[in-house]
């Protein structure tokens, strides 16, 4: 099922089918914020789950100070350092991150504590965190894999003190180990890449997991797609390893829409958000401006609002591109009279005016997470390929037909295709 | 086998110790038929550092899971339970399955419902589980012995 990449701001417009759970970060909202929020309020909440991201624990403060900030503040990276927020003492919750920003961050030293510990109360302390926020579902604090070290001992360090966390406190929902996998560990062909199979192998011999919980690093900032094969490849293998061998669950976050492979490989939960920051993680870029992308589902990608879907309407290909909402209904009206883009408030080519993209784009993944929930695993490979094959194909239109600049997405769909295929091919054997 | 599948393998993991060394030198049949496995010379614990040199391996070889044979250092019960079942096939069919080839073994294992067709549909499924190539495809070890219990039962 899909769930929502949450971040400082809960609130969504409402979608037709309504979004069954989400998935906060860490990293977007203060603790002293999190610990006050009413999830009542907000039905895609039904479900929530709080990614400790102790694999962002490397990030330069240079880069954001604020989201270091803010993640300095959660008692896994700094334990008993982080002084408590009380309203008669410091006033609103503002004050109190005014005033604790630069200590906060002065003590980040980006790395992640290896004494065992300090790992112990750390590991806790996540585990507790999750349990006093009411989350449905245990994710465990695991630092970023970066090297091609087998012995995973970091990892197994912490995935173990987790376990223990979870026993000690009685923890009675689902624990997962987050498992992130930096790109620089992925460039290897998947099919040997010895940290796969050892990952799947530690947490498919731990009774006390119920799976996997994972995150891919995009090196590179600027990309909302994963154009590689071999970590996307890496990336299904993982899940046919726990899902299909070990009869393990796992959710997978930061792919964007390549979440639809990943279900119909076996992950029970993928999560992504319309914005490039929900959409990947990358340690070398987490903000930035956005302006309005128009998603289409038949690509597989955005198309570029400014210019590229006025292109596609001028060559009569509007109906084969566009994926109708009612987000979108007012854009296309537009485009159908020969305006474009810019005639229509809502998706006028301008920073921060993405409302309407967002709620599109959550319309559709909501209600396609919705659509392969309820097909068999048969039913959703087939459509998965069909899905990608047609892409492919619309990506072939484009270029041919010369349709596209630099703000649409065409260079993913084929690699999506290829590894999807070469999993199916591989997973037959 | 039940035995085998419960004290050393279950029991061991429990502590997050790998043997990494079962092999018909290493498994004692006492007086009353119940089968104990010897020499934990080789057992290592995930905890503690490796003292095997990088790209070396640990075991007999001829019995090494293909991880193993990869020289992989963070091994887990699934390592034993793949030997475990080159010990059980040899002990089916009178001599070692690949003929100590190590190499057949980590890339394509022997089926136990293609040696011993007649030794029963579920106990070589199962053989034939522990020996998948990869290792999260192997059963794990305390369902394994439940299994080996119904069997023997």
């Amino acid at each position: 099922m899909y769930f929502f990449n949450a971040r400082l701001r809960f609130k969504i417009r409402p979608t037709p089918v309504t979004i069954p759970g989400s998935i906060i970060a860490a990293s977007a909202i203060s603790a002293v914020d999190l610990e006050r929020r009413n999830f009542g309020n907000y039905g895609h909440f039904k479900k929530k789950l709080l990614d400790p991201q102790l694999y962002v624990a490397t990030v330069d403060p240079a880069l954001d100070p604020d989201i270091v900030a803010r993640l300095a503040a959660y008692p896994w990276f700094h334990g008993e350092d982080v002084p408590k927020y009380k309203s008669g003492e410091h006033g609103t919750r503002t004050a109190w991150k005014k005033t604790h920003k630069d200590s906060l961050i002065s003590k980040w030293t980006r790395t992640v504590p290896t004494a065992p510990d300090t790992i112990r109360k750390s590991a806790r302390a996540a585990v507790k965190f999750q349990l006093k926020l009411g989350c449905d579902e245990i994710l465990l604090a695991v630092p970023l894999t970066t090297i091609a070290d087998q012995t995973l001992q970091a990892e197994l360090d912490w995935i173990e003190a987790g376990i223990q966390a979870c026993a000690d406190l009685k923890v009675q929902c689902p624990v997962y180990a987050t498992v992130a996998l930096s790109e620089a560990v992925l460039h290897v062909p998947a099919l040997k890449n010895p940290i796969i199979h050892a990952l799947s192998n530690h947490i498919a011999a731990r009774p006390e997991l119920a799976g996997a919980y994972v995150v891919l690093e995009q090196t590179e900032s600027g990309s909302y797609f994963w154009t590689s094969k071999d970590p996307l490849m890496a990336l299904l293998i993982l899940i046919d390893d726990l899902v299909r061998g070990a009869h393990k669950r796992v959710i997978v976050n930061y792919v964007g829409t390549f979440g639809l492979v990943a279900k119909a490989v076996g992950a029970e939960i993928w999560s992504s958000g319309y914005y490039l920051m929900q959409r990947r993680f990358s340690l070398k870029g987490m903000t930035g401006i956005a302006r309005p992308r128009y998603h289409s589902l038949a690509l597989a990608g955005d198309i570029g609002v400014k210019d590229d879907l006025v292109r596609i309407r001028n060559a009569g290909l509007a109906d084969k591109f566009m994926t109708p909402t009612s987000a979108d209904a007012v854009l296309r009206t537009a485009l159908a009279q020969g305006k474009g883009p810019d005639a229509v408030p809502e998706w006028k080519y301008a920073p921060n005016n993405c409302s309407a993209a967002q709620e599109h784009y959550l319309q559709i993944v909501s209600d396609m997470g919705n659509k392969l929930e309820s097909m068999s695993g048969v039913e959703r490979q087939s459509w998965v390929l069909s899905w990608l094959t047609q892409a492919v194909n619309l990506v072939d239109v484009l270029e041919q037909k010369e349709l596209v600049g630099m703000a649409t997405d065409t260079s993913h769909q084929k690699v999506w295709r290829d590894v999807f295929m070469d999993w199916s091919g591989y997973a037959k054997q | 086998m039940r035995s085998l599948s419960r004290k050393p393998i279950v029991a061991l993991w429990a502590r997050h110790i790998v043997h990494r060394d079962i092999a018909p030198k290493n498994i004692m049949i006492k007086p009353d038929g119940c089968a104990i496995l010897i020499d934990l010379g080789g057992a290592r614990h995930l905890d503690t550092t490796s003292i095997t040199a990088a790209g070396m391996t640990f075991g007999t070889p001829g019995y090494f899971s293909p991880e193993q044979f990869r020289a992989e250092r963070a091994l887990t019960s699934a390592s034993d339970v793949f030997t475990l079942a080159v010990v059980m096939l040899e002990c089916l069919i009178g001599h070692h399955p690949t003929n100590l080839d190590q190499s057949q073994l980590a890339s394509s294992p022997p089926s136990a419902n293609v040696l011993v067709p007649g030794v029963g549909r579920e106990l070589s499924q199962t053989i034939d589980q522990m020996l998948q190539l990869r290792a999260a495809f192997r059963p794990p070890a305390d369902k394994l012995y439940i299994t080996f219990q119904r069997l023997a039962n």
